[in-house]
């Protein structure tokens, strides 16, 4: 990065045209998924009362993997512009995918008032939906089924600037939507019967919190895969550098930490000779995190 | 001569379509501290909770077992307790801030309010609880089993906080702790083992026994 700094300055067009094409976007790629996972991560775990509650377990990712998987495999490769770059037809399987796993995930937290059980439902949903992924799998030529891996490995790479900005976007309407609920989502950490008697609407606080993690999953699964762990462990990361759960803190606090994570994941990827997928890498970096978390509080 | 706060007459409870209790009449005052005692599954919550859905907005319910949820100070926590009297960023107006002052002063709590409240015992924890009633300025204080898995020493300090706050305020409290119960209770609430309801403000002892034996 560096170096390719040094050169722009001696006037090198053609690491003008990598910096612009292939460095930049991959960044701010890596910079916008972090932060937008963390953040709904942040909230996902204030709604649910689950401190490893995210995006990924809670079945959204696997949603937006199948929407991947149905454009991949039954419609062909038609949906593909040249050959290994996921097209927009997946990109956008995969963004309803996400939104329709998050459409359950709202019927349900109607039905389930109690967080763990709407915990459990989401994992299960994810369970369903990768089955049938599996099924897809099965079923699918060898060709396509290459190309799905390549989604689904995670990666920061195969980004444009258009889809740089749909995913700017999300971001700044899930923090939006968070912040002006920050509150809401203070009380809510004290249970729902708690937040209710003081006079706080927790369904909307729910559906809120819940829709603003949708847009933020959303988009970036469309463009990046399933990515997890990023969005369990900034907002812990958060909390024990600000030493506080307040949303007006935690929110800003966890977009920054994922960001830097994400980035952080993303260029320790880049060390090895071949670049390794990314999701891998933020689960080697991420695990031992939630273990850690897990060991230290096992009342939770 | 006394203030009726909630007068309520011939309420039939139930939970879950289950009919609990019936033939309901009661009236608080001010100045009440009343005892509401009767077996787990009896209805306590359920009355408490239908007197909170009958009652204005000067009623506040403190429900049982909050958690104490890591990485909030003790003012905070009183601060977004008052979620209908902060503005969106969940700040309160110079007023309230004042009047939280007063109310942690009251309950003798004010040298804990830096303190994260995952650090508190469960008695002092339980007075912030009910320092946020006072801040929303309750004239009826509606407390689920405030002195649950406390021990002796917290138990007392709470019952006796209940008792000093009952000069402006009333306090409905449920508990099964009924020997300290009784020693600050003003008038005794009773869901009897036969399902009826009992208030007495005399003989509360005999009342209390209803909920154990068949009368």
């Amino acid at each position: 990065m560096a170096l390719a700094v040094a050169d722009l300055s001696c006037g090198g067009t053609a690491d003008f045209q990598v910096m612009l094409h292939l460095r930049m976007p991959r960044m701010a790629t890596a910079m916008l998924a972090g932060a937008a996972l963390s953040l709904a991560g942040a909230q996902m775990q204030s709604v649910l009362r689950n401190p490893l509650a995210d995006p990924h377990i809670m079945g959204v990712s696997s949603g937006a993997a199948l929407g991947a998987a149905i454009a991949t495999m039954l419609g062909g490769r038609a949906g593909f512009s040249g050959n290994t770059l996921p097209g927009i037809s997946t990109a956008g399987a995969a963004f309803l995918g996400a939104l329709a796993a998050a459409i359950v995930i709202l019927a349900a937290s109607k039905k389930f008032k109690n967080a763990t059980t709407l915990l459990i439902f989401g994992v299960m949903l994810g369970f369903i939906v990768n089955a049938i992924v599996s099924i897809l799998q099965f079923s699918s030529d060898a060709e396509s089924l290459k190309l799905f891996y390549s989604w689904t490995a995670g990666s920061f790479s195969n980004s444009t600037w258009p889809q740089i900005l749909i995913m700017a976007a999300a971001l700044a309407i899930g923090f939006i939507i968070s912040y002006n609920s920050r509150k809401g989502l203070d009380i809510i950490l004290f249970g729902d019967e708690f937040a209710q008697m003081a006079g706080a609407g927790v369904t909307g606080i729910r559906l809120r919190a819940l829709l603003s993690s949708c847009v933020l999953t959303g988009a970036v699964t469309a463009f990046c895969g399933p990515l997890g762990f990023v969005g369990i462990v900034a907002p812990h990361i958060a909390r024990a550098i600000c030493r506080t759960s307040a949303h007006s803190t935690i929110l800003p606090a966890s977009l920054l930490t994922g960001c830097i994570i994400s980035l952080a994941a993303d260029l320790l990827s880049q060390l090895a000779s071949a670049p390794l997928p990314t999701a891998s890498t933020m689960a080697v970096v991420g695990i031992p995190v939630i273990l850690y978390i897990l060991i230290k509080k096992p009342a939770l | 001569m006394k203030d009726t706060l909630i007068n309520v007459r011939d309420l039939a409870l139930g939970h879950g379509g289950k009919p609990l209790c019936s033939g309901v009449s009661f009236e608080i005052c001010k100045g009440d501290c009343i005892m509401l005692c009767g077996a787990n599954g009896s209805g306590k919550t359920t009355l408490l909770k239908a007197i909170l859905t009958m009652a204005g907005e000067e009623t506040v319910m403190i429900p049982t077992r909050i958690p104490k949820v890591a990485g909030f100070t003790l003012r905070e926590f009183v601060r977004i307790s008052c979620f209908t009297r902060s503005d969106l960023g969940g700040r309160l107006s110079d007023a309230d801030e004042m009047s939280l002052d007063a109310a942690l002063r009251r309950l003798s709590i004010d040298h804990l309010e830096d303190r994260d409240i995952s650090t508190l015992s469960d008695g002092e924890f339980q007075k912030a609880g009910i320092a946020s009633a006072v801040v929303r300025k309750a004239s009826v204080i509606l407390l689920d089993e405030p002195t649950a898995f406390l021990d002796a020493e917290n138990r007392i300090s709470v019952l006796r906080t209940l008792r000093e706050l009952c000069g402006t305020t009333a306090i409905v409290f449920s508990t099964h702790d009924l020997h300290d119960g009784l020693s600050v209770a003003t008038k005794v609430f009773a869901i009897g083992s036969d399902g009826i309801f009992r208030c007495a403000e005399e003989d509360m002892d005999k009342c209390v026994e209803t909920i154990f034996h068949k009368v």
